[in-house]
């Protein structure tokens, strides 16, 4: 077996993906708390790439009878109530201690999710929460990489420490595969929609998506602004050159830069309120 | 109520003597009579199956019923000894339940009134979103009237549904109707009130109560729900165009707007109503009225004052 196949089987039999502890604390507090709101609940629940995910995969799981259909955390909330949402927090698993890389990770996917709704919404998109999901979930591979497959995430951050390539060169030397790869398996495996698979597969290279190009494009662009502006931790320093393709696939006529980034900067400080 | 036990020849005495203080009577059909027949000309609330008669003719006659559309549904149970348990095939057949001879008094009766409750609930309940039915609303309304308790009570269906099914086939149809489900009864419990209720009348068709002074927010909330969930469950063509245009053999094409939800609302206040049909008579009313309007509304009608 390749380790491409290993990893893939891997994808096949993870249960959940742990998540930082003061997040699930802050969760826990919130359900048990009388007056809160399902609404509430389901907007901290979509700061988060591993909880999102887990809601969106009991969403779409045959059991709720939407498969395949549902792509934003809002929606979920609706359809699975209350109580669903409060054993989603309540079962969740966190990582045992609150590593740096991780928090880094968990603000870099925020941030993205933050930029992309941002800008979606600047360029009139349709479903811009589902965008904003997409960019959320787009680096869950890493995720994997790091709770599952130890000793190469160790391998992998000592390659980009050493060489100074991006986290993803590292993953290609180390695992013959990158997280997108494994994104794409992970979010196939707990039957997410295409609006998600494809984004989440194709964040590094736009130009290989067959479809929902404007929405992959908007997660490539969204995934080098946050290290532009130096949020958060995406596993390496680079801030990724933006795929011309990318570019083409939306329409920049229609944006007004230095209006966009006054929003952007203005709606990333919702990631500072999510201070960890 | 009413039971019959299918035997080879005789009725286990003991049993005999239980099933009696339970059903008003008792109907015993030998493997020599026209079992089928028998029961179809006046079925009853269980159908209790021996062991003899299963040992000598299988399970044919239970296939029989099970495949039958109106007395698919009547619970049968098997009458087994503790040998019989031994052969994992003694719950290999379509039964609902068995029971073992060498079992106490109690164990038996309980099950089997168990067993006769159990198949009134899910007789009335809708196989697709297993809310309760029909039978089930009229009867929780009648006692909300009966109690005069001061309740709203708000049928909803949906708009355009119809030509959804016809383009999209019946299983996304099903979604929807699952979907709307979903939303009604969420957003019911999340008002976290006593005397609230939600049920399936069929189709498209769904009824929910709650308290007087929650229906107005609670309308709001579902509409705006409903409205958000329901692009979910549309092609990006169709939602590019707001719809559903189909075009006839003739040439002319004719729109369907996406589907929205309508619902009608009356109050029983200060014991207005007496009978489930006066209620459902004032919501028919409003409902001719804001299906006409575009889009998901609802109204509540104020009629339902003090005489």
């Amino acid at each position: 077996m390749s380790k491409a196949e290993k990893i893939k089987a891997i994808t096949k039999k993870i249960q959940s993906l742990p998540t930082l502890p003061p997040v699930v604390r802050k969760l826990t507090t919130m359900v048990e708390s009388p007056d809160v709101t399902a609404k509430e609940v389901g907007k901290l629940i979509s700061a988060d790439q591993v909880l999102s995910a887990k809601v969106l995969k009991l969403v779409n799981s045959s059991f709720y009878g939407f498969p395949g259909r549902i792509s934003s955390i809002s929606h979920a909330v609706v359809l699975l109530g209350f109580n669903v949402i409060k054993g989603v927090v309540l079962s969740a698993s966190v990582f045992e201690i609150m590593e740096k890389a991780m928090v880094g990770l968990w603000e870099h996917s925020l941030g993205s999710a933050i930029i992309s709704g941002t800008i979606s919404r600047e360029l009139g998109l349709h479903e811009p929460e589902e965008i904003s999901t997409a960019a959320l979930l787009h680096d869950i591979g890493k995720v994997l990489v790091r709770v599952s497959l130890v000793s190469d995430y160790d391998r992998i951050t000592a390659i980009v420490e050493e060489k100074g390539c991006s986290f993803r060169d590292a993953e290609v030397e180390v695992l013959g595969v990158d997280h997108s790869e494994i994104g794409l398996w992970l979010s196939q495996e707990w039957g997410l929609p295409e609006r998600l698979i494809i984004p989440i597969s194709s964040h590094h290279e736009p130009q290989s998506a067959v479809k929902l190009k404007d929405r992959v494009a908007v997660v490539h662009i969204a995934d080098s602004l946050v290290r532009a502006f130096g949020i958060g931790f995406g596993g390496d320093n680079w801030v990724g050159r933006i795929s011309p393709a990318a570019w083409e696939y939306i329409d920049m006529s229609r944006l007004d830069l230095p209006k966009l980034m006054r929003k952007i900067l203005a709606d990333l400080e919702e990631v500072e309120n999510f201070q960890l | 109520m009413k039971a019959v036990v299918i035997v080879k020849e005789n009725v286990d005495e003991y049993l005999s003597s239980i099933v009696s203080t339970i059903f008003d009577s008792i109907q015993v059909i030998r493997s020599d009579e026209d079992i089928v027949s028998l029961i179809y000309m006046d079925p009853p609330d269980l159908i209790l199956i021996d062991r003899t008669y299963l040992a000598e003719h299988g399970t044919k006659v239970i296939e029989e019923f099970r495949s039958n559309t109106i007395y698919g549904h009547l619970p049968m149970v098997a009458i087994y000894t503790r040998d019989d348990l031994a052969r994992a095939s003694a719950v290999d057949i379509p039964i609902d339940d068995f029971i073992v001879l060498e079992n106490s008094e109690i164990e038996i009766r309980r099950r089997l009134e168990f067993d006769t409750r159990r198949a009134v609930r899910e007789m009335d309940t809708n196989p697709l979103t297993r809310l309760p039915g029909n039978e089930s609303i009229i009867r929780f309304i009648q006692q909300m009237f009966d109690e005069e308790k001061e309740i709203a009570l708000a049928w909803v269906d949906l708009d355009n549904f119809k030509p959804y099914n016809d383009r999209y086939g019946f299983s996304s149809g099903d979604e929807v109707l699952l979907a709307t489900t979903r939303i009604l009864a969420n957003a019911v419990k999340e008002i976290k009130q006593d005397d609230t209720f939600v049920g399936h009348v069929g189709g498209d068709d769904f009824v929910f109560i709650c308290p007087i002074g929650n229906v107005r927010v609670l309308c709001e909330e579902i509409i705006s729900r409903f409205d958000m969930v329901i692009r979910n469950f549309y092609n990006d063509e169709d939602l590019e165009q707001n719809g559903i245009v189909s075009t006839s053999r003739s040439g002319e094409t004719t729109s369907f707007p996406i589907m929205s939800v309508s619902i009608a609302v009356v109050m029983n206040e200060k014991g207005h109503y007496k009978h489930y049909g006066e209620a459902s008579r004032d919501a028919t009313d409003i409902k001719k009225y804001i299906k006409g309007l575009d889009g998901s509304n609802y109204m509540i009608d104020r009629r339902g004052k003090p005489r």
